[in-house]
């Protein structure tokens, strides 16, 4: 092994590195601006404070796009569940062709460009005069990102030994009890990683909220979006950062249960 | 003593929760269920393909409008007529849009390839669990942040107080300011779409078999050799795939355009909301969505069938 790792490519180490500063350090500094003295965010920072977070705290207007947020992903997660399980279940049992077409189907929301997506649920919305409810924001973010839903039940599925049903129908169990009882609680991981993942990726969804919700009824990404066409504030940084502390948080939940690990590293 | 029995098998007098199962039992085993039953698959299913339906809908709709003709002024829909189509493509705005779009699609996703490699490799082949754990966080968390979160890192990082500026100051050279350019889109752009090449690679990254290159070592191949002519080409089909996914999301972005590009810089996904929700120019609007729909999918077509090209003329 040792071997094979000093063959390998070796401007490796520098393109990692490279790739590991694009991706972190934008999202590290968001950190470092939210703790930033003064209203200008400047590099090194003059001062440590707390301020913006209790600024950020105290402002009735945040906490009202951030219920917002919290009310459209929870939408798009009971959509999410109650239309992506069934289907994740079922796929299996068609032929791989079906199964593939349907697949692709049901990905639409991925595969499709995201602001395509926006304007179309726009048009569609309009037309049966639905706009400017945050439920349909919520059910768009839901459609959108159903295969976040799919992806990790369909590879939960997968790792389930196939035996296992048969082994408690000869103990006697209903197919009833052996979904509940046996592929219900291995599903369970895939589940929880699913609902997470698409409980993020809506919560922190700026394009279909900034075509799809009015001034009223702005989610919290576009809140903050306002704010950066004003001026960008310690004060953003500080909203950002809840963003940042969630987006941790639930992918170190989602490592604990091993959901996203097996699934990338699987051989 | 013994009291009835009902569908499980169970006494009863059970709790609800068992009661509960028995009734999902009875209900298997009713009549209608078991009539049924060849058709559970397509039940599960419907309602995901009905959902996603409502999308098709929705893109529908886009198009019936952009196939009309609009009247600005009175803010009416006329005939059925292609006009949109061919004032959008006529705008000059719309050719400068469409070139800046595609070619920040190709080099962005070319960029995000090029750094997926080597990162999918490390990925892959560490066998420490705690560099693996922290690369994968590294990886998913902006991913996961958002637009905004994200584009406001680049912000801060590329504005004139930034570490960016202070750093290469203090090594006596003046960075230019990157905010409102190509260059900060790209870097945008590239971070939002790397995720999605690493997970593409990665499982062929997992396949591979390090003997090969053990093979090409000791037949005298230098490590250079040994990547392009053994790794690479194991990877090749991986990498169109992730290249294909990479062209279709860093084509249809849009807030690294219109955050970091300072509205200046726009990709059609910019034009498109500019025609809908600025101008209020729906037809045109839909007549921008089709054309970007479009141009993904030929896009990610063209690239996969290159793909599979080489594939085919090197069995040959």
């Amino acid at each position: 092994m040792k071997r094979v790792r000093r063959l390998s490519f070796p401007a490796r180490p520098i393109l990692t590195a490279f790739a590991v500063v694009l991706l972190a350090l934008p999202t590290s500094f968001v950190v470092v601006a939210s703790f930033t003295k003064g209203i200008e965010i400047v590099f090194p920072p003059h001062g440590l404070t707390f301020h913006w977070y209790l600024a950020v705290v105290r402002n009735a207007a945040t906490w009202h796009a951030l219920l917002n947020s919290v009310h459209v992903a929870l939408v798009a997660v009971v959509i999410g569940i109650a239309v992506g399980l069934p289907a994740a279940l079922a796929l299996p049992s068609f032929r791989p062709r079906r199964r593939l077409l349907l697949l692709l189907l049901l990905s639409l929301g991925l595969s499709t460009p995201v602001i395509v997506s926006a304007f179309s649920f726009f048009s569609l919305f309009s037309k049966i005069g639905v706009l400017s409810h945050l439920t349909v924001v919520g059910l768009a973010l839901g459609i959108v990102n159903l295969p976040f839903m799919l992806w990790p039940i369909i590879s939960a599925l997968e790792d389930q030994d196939p035996e296992l049903p048969a082994a408690a129908a000869t103990l006697g169990a209903d197919p009833v009890e052996q979904f509940l009882f046996i592929r219900l609680p291995l599903m369970a991981s895939g589940i929880v990683t699913g609902a997470v993942f698409m409980f993020v990726v809506s919560i922190t969804d700026f394009v279909v909220s900034e075509v799809l919700t009015t001034v009223n009824d702005q989610t919290l990404p576009v809140f903050i979006y306002s704010g950066l066409r004003a001026n960008i504030s310690p004060s953003l940084g500080a909203a950002s950062a809840f963003f940042i502390i969630l987006a941790t948080l639930v992918f170190i939940l989602v490592l604990r249960i091993g959901g996203v690990e097996r699934f990338l590293i699987r051989r | 003593m013994h009291s009835a029995r009902v569908a499980g098998g169970r006494p009863a007098d059970v709790g609800v929760g068992w009661r509960l199962v028995d009734g999902l039992i009875s209900l298997r085993r009713s009549r209608i269920a078991v009539r049924t039953r060849r058709f559970g698959p397509v039940f599960l299913v419907a309602p995901g393909i009905v959902l996603v339906g409502a999308l098709a809908v929705g893109i529908g709709t886009l198009v019936w409008t952009s196939l009309h003709t609009y009247d600005s002024f009175l803010g009416t829909t006329g005939a059925f007529s292609g006009t949109e189509y061919s004032q959008v493509v006529s705008s000059p705005l719309f050719t400068v849009d469409l070139v800046r779009t595609l070619a920040m699609g190709i080099l962005t996703a070319l960029i995000a390839v090029g750094l997926a490699i080597p990162f999918s490799l490390v990925l892959g082949r560490t066998r420490r669990r705690a560099v693996r754990l922290t690369l994968m966080t590294i990886l998913f968390v902006p991913y996961l942040t958002g637009d905004i979160t994200r584009t406001f890192g680049w912000l801060t990082v590329l504005s004139p107080n930034g570490p960016l500026v202070w750093i290469f100051g203090k090594l006596g050279i003046q960075f230019p300011l990157l905010i409102g350019t190509l260059w900060a889109i790209g870097l945008g752009t590239v971070q939002v779409v790397l995720p999605a090449a690493v997970i593409i690679l990665l499982p062929s990254v997992l396949r591979l078999d390090p003997e090969l290159e053990v093979a090409a070592a000791t037949l005298g191949a230098r490590r250079y050799r040994t990547f392009m002519l053994v790794t690479l080409p194991q990877l090749r089909v991986a990498c169109f795939g992730a290249l294909a996914a990479c062209w279709a999301l860093g084509v249809g972005d849009f807030a690294d355009p219109q955050i970091l590009g300072e509205g200046v810089k726009d990709y059609l996904a910019n034009f498109l909301q500019d025609r809908y929700l600025e101008i209020g120019d729906a037809p045109q609007g839909g007549a921008t969505a089709l054309i970007m729909l479009v141009l993904v999918t030929c896009g990610v077509a063209a690239i996969l069938a290159l793909g599979r090209l080489r594939v085919r003329r090197r069995a040959l």
